[in-house]
């Protein structure tokens, strides 16, 4: 069975450390972002209804 | 015995994914009063015949332009030979030398083009054997976009196999004049019904099937009987077109019947190249086109005024259809061509309390609230067509839209944040539009490439009943004439004749307009707006531990990304940006957190640097924050990977100018 999950980003999840660099304070969402398995729904596909020309 | 059944027939070329809503109203409406009908849709099977995916893009590409889809059939209506060569120097061409012609034009000369010629005569002798036509008293046509040619091919067949058949067609290509012009130019065709057949169609069946007579209803024009063929019963007078009476009390109308369609589709052997949906109506007309009639719109010829259901009605036929059709498909279509406002009162709330697993689209205007789009989605609507058009609010206003073009952005940028995808095109091409216009355009497109681009664009066409075509004079459009692809759907008929069938029309300008050259920038910068959508272009904001205001996230150019820091009271001025703001409100918000003595010198040096930074958008002294705040959003995975290879890499974040004081 596959395990479906939804990648979201939350406020905890980011921060700056004292030299001013972006830190991602999650790991795990660090190894969801970067898992191959990892993919995103095409939004243009799934609503497409108008035509396009030119 | 005599016939007691009605047969309704779908042909090519509609989409195969639907039915039609026409004729399941129809069926409904013929049930409430006991007669039986069937409704056969012939598309699927010519689909089947030619491949999903071609049939497909004869209905939705540049194919649809050109009429190809008419074009096919002709023959099988005139058995004449075809002047493919001619069709596609004249009309596949014609429009210049775009990209896309060249590619169709390149398949004709090849025959790919033409090759689903090869099963139309196939297809028709099936269609002969498909129904049980000595059973019909009537059969119904609904004719719609790129339908006429066929069912008049397949009518002129069923008449002479079957001249009992009393053949009537309706929808939109037998509207007014075009109706008349079908029924006086193809004898086999006995009716034409113009308008909303939903009440005059029932009752006319009715007394045809216990009189053996037609009656003469509002909206229907007839042919004599055959003694007398060649005349017409009600011929309008000069100038006027016979047209039924509007519906007024949208509740009264039956739920549509798609029995037949998902049992069709059931059976038919094709690749699902996109999922079927169901359609629903829950009202019809234009509220805005009724104040404010958008140039270009061809739709509601006569009946413009806007009727909707009431909220319960509407949420009864929402369920209806979920369980009959559900199994089927969670995806529901409004054939509405505006939003009722009333609705995010009464059925919108209700639909979201349901919590029922549907995805629904919804035409709308494009100046909602973000609140409204909030309610929106979580009842369910998932992907609307607001109709934007353009992004200059001058050209807007020559539109007669009603709506800005900050509005139309600030749209696009709550539709992302709430997961509803906007359907909309780029239309040029305007009386009175400038090319400074379309190079602003252009410079300003490269900010919005994390917005939901535009499907299209292209200049705008003439349609049959817009305020254009019927003020074209007036407008400063001249040489008005049918589109060229009409001269090989009708090749034989008189030039004033063919004008009567044709819907869409070309024009000239009275005063130059080179709409192509001058829109070439803006054409390239949309072309790569849809590319760097595609490849994950984002721009959020969020708040991050460690800064003591806000982060901008910038990943709309692939290897530029960027992190913007924004001090507080940048932040304050951003966030009240989410809507589109005016400097003198922004100056009261300085002056609300900063004290009285702000002014807008301080105000401009804080709004600066995220003008420079294309954060933040400003047109007509308004302004509008681009960013897409993370929280009901996320970011798109290539972003969140952009994000983790920046922090891998050690980046640090740009800080912004500090205000001066």
């Amino acid at each position: 069975m596959s395990e479906k999950k939804s990648v979201q980003l939350r406020k905890d999840d980011v921060r700056v450390d004292d030299k001013g660099n972006l830190v991602i304070a999650n790991p795990e969402l660090t190894k969801m972002i970067k898992s191959e398995k990892v993919t995103e729904i095409n939004e243009v596909d799934a609503h497409r209804v108008t035509i396009s020309w030119e | 015995m005599h016939p007691t059944r009605v047969g309704f027939v779908n042909m090519p070329f509609v989409p195969i994914h639907c039915p039609s809503i026409g004729l399941g109203l129809l069926k409904a409406g013929l049930a409430k009063r006991s007669i039986p009908s069937d409704v056969w849709y012939f598309n699927l099977r010519f689909a089947e015949m030619m491949g999903a995916k071609p049939y497909s893009d004869i209905v939705s590409t540049y194919r649809a332009q050109v009429m190809l889809g008419e074009y096919l059939f002709t023959q099988a209506l005139y058995d004449h030979e075809p002047r493919d060569e001619e069709y596609i120097d004249e009309v596949v061409l014609q429009k210049g030398p775009m990209k896309r012609a060249l590619e169709v034009a390149q398949l004709g000369r090849s025959g790919e083009l033409m090759a689903p010629r090869e099963h139309v005569e196939p297809f028709l002798d099936w269609c002969m054997t498909a129904a049980p036509w000595a059973d019909y008293a009537i059969v119904g046509f609904t004719s719609v976009f790129q339908q006429h040619i066929a069912s008049l091919a397949l009518a002129k067949r069923l008449k002479e196999r079957y001249p009992h058949l009393f053949i009537i067609f309706g929808g939109a290509n037998v509207e007014g004049d075009m109706g008349l012009a079908t029924l006086e130019s193809f004898p086999f065709v006995d009716a034409i019904c113009s308008g909303e057949g939903d009440e005059v169609f029932p009752a006319f069946v009715e007394t045809f099937l216990q009189t053996g007579q037609p009656p003469a209803l509002p909206g229907l024009a007839l042919r004599r009987p055959p003694a007398e063929q060649g005349d017409l019963i009600d011929l309008p007078l000069a100038g006027t077109v016979p047209h039924t009476p509007a519906i007024h009390d949208m509740d009264a109308l039956p739920f549509p019947d798609y029995d037949d369609y998902f049992q069709q589709l059931d059976e038919a052997k094709f690749e699902r190249i996109d999922p079927p949906r169901v359609l629903i109506e829950t009202s019809r007309g234009c509220w805005w086109g009724e104040k404010n009639h958008c140039v270009f719109c061809g739709l509601n010829s006569m009946t413009m005024k806007f009727r909707s259901k009431s909220a319960q009605r509407a949420l009864d036929e929402l369920l209806y259809l979920r369980e009959r059709y559900g199994k089927y498909t969670n995806l529901i279509s409004a054939v509405d061509n505006i939003l009722d406002m009333k609705y995010f009162k009464d059925f919108i709330p209700a639909l979201k309390a349901l919590e029922i697993d549907i995805e629904l689209f919804y035409e709308t205007k494009a100046n909602l609230r973000r609140d409204q789009l909030e309610a929106m989605r979580d009842a369910g609507i998932a992907a609307i067509q607001p109709g934007i058009e353009s992004l200059d609010t001058d050209i807007l206003r020559l539109m007669r839209k009603g709506v800005s073009a900050l509005q139309n952005i600030q749209l696009l940028k709550w539709c992302k944040e709430h997961r509803i995808w906007p359907s909309w095109n780029f239309l040029f091409g305007f009386v009175g539009e400038t090319p400074a216009q379309y190079e602003a355009m252009a410079r300003m497109v490269p900010s919005l490439t994390h917005l939901p681009p535009c499907g299209g664009w292209g200049q705008i066409r003439l349609d049959r009943f817009s305020p254009y075509y019927y003020e074209a004079a007036e407008t400063g459009l001249v040489d008005v004439r049918p589109f060229a692809a009409y001269t090989y759907l009708y090749p034989s008929m008189a030039a004033e004749v063919r004008q009567r069938f044709a819907y869409y029309f070309d024009y000239s300008y009275r005063e130059p307009h080179d709409v192509t050259a001058y829109t070439e920038s803006l054409r390239d910068a949309l072309l790569k707006w849809q590319q760097d959508y595609m490849k994950g272009a984002d721009l959020f904001s969020m708040e991050v531990e460690g800064t003591d205001g806000l982060v901008v996230f910038d990943f709309r150019s692939a290897g530029e990304q960027h992190m913007i820091r924004l001090s507080p009271v940048q932040r304050s001025l951003y966030e009240f940006c989410d809507s589109v703001r005016s400097r003198q409100s922004l100056l009261v918000r300085l002056q609300e957190t900063e004290g009285p003595a702000a002014d807008l010198r301080e105000l401009d040096s804080l709004l600066m640097p995220l003008l420079e930074d294309r954060i933040l958008l400003c047109i007509d002294d308004h302004y509008l924050s681009l960013a897409i705040p993370v929280g009901t959003y996320t970011p798109r995975l290539a972003a969140l990977k952009q994000m983790v290879e920046l922090a891998e890499q050690g980046r640090a974040l740009v800080i912004d100018s500090a205000p001066v004081r």
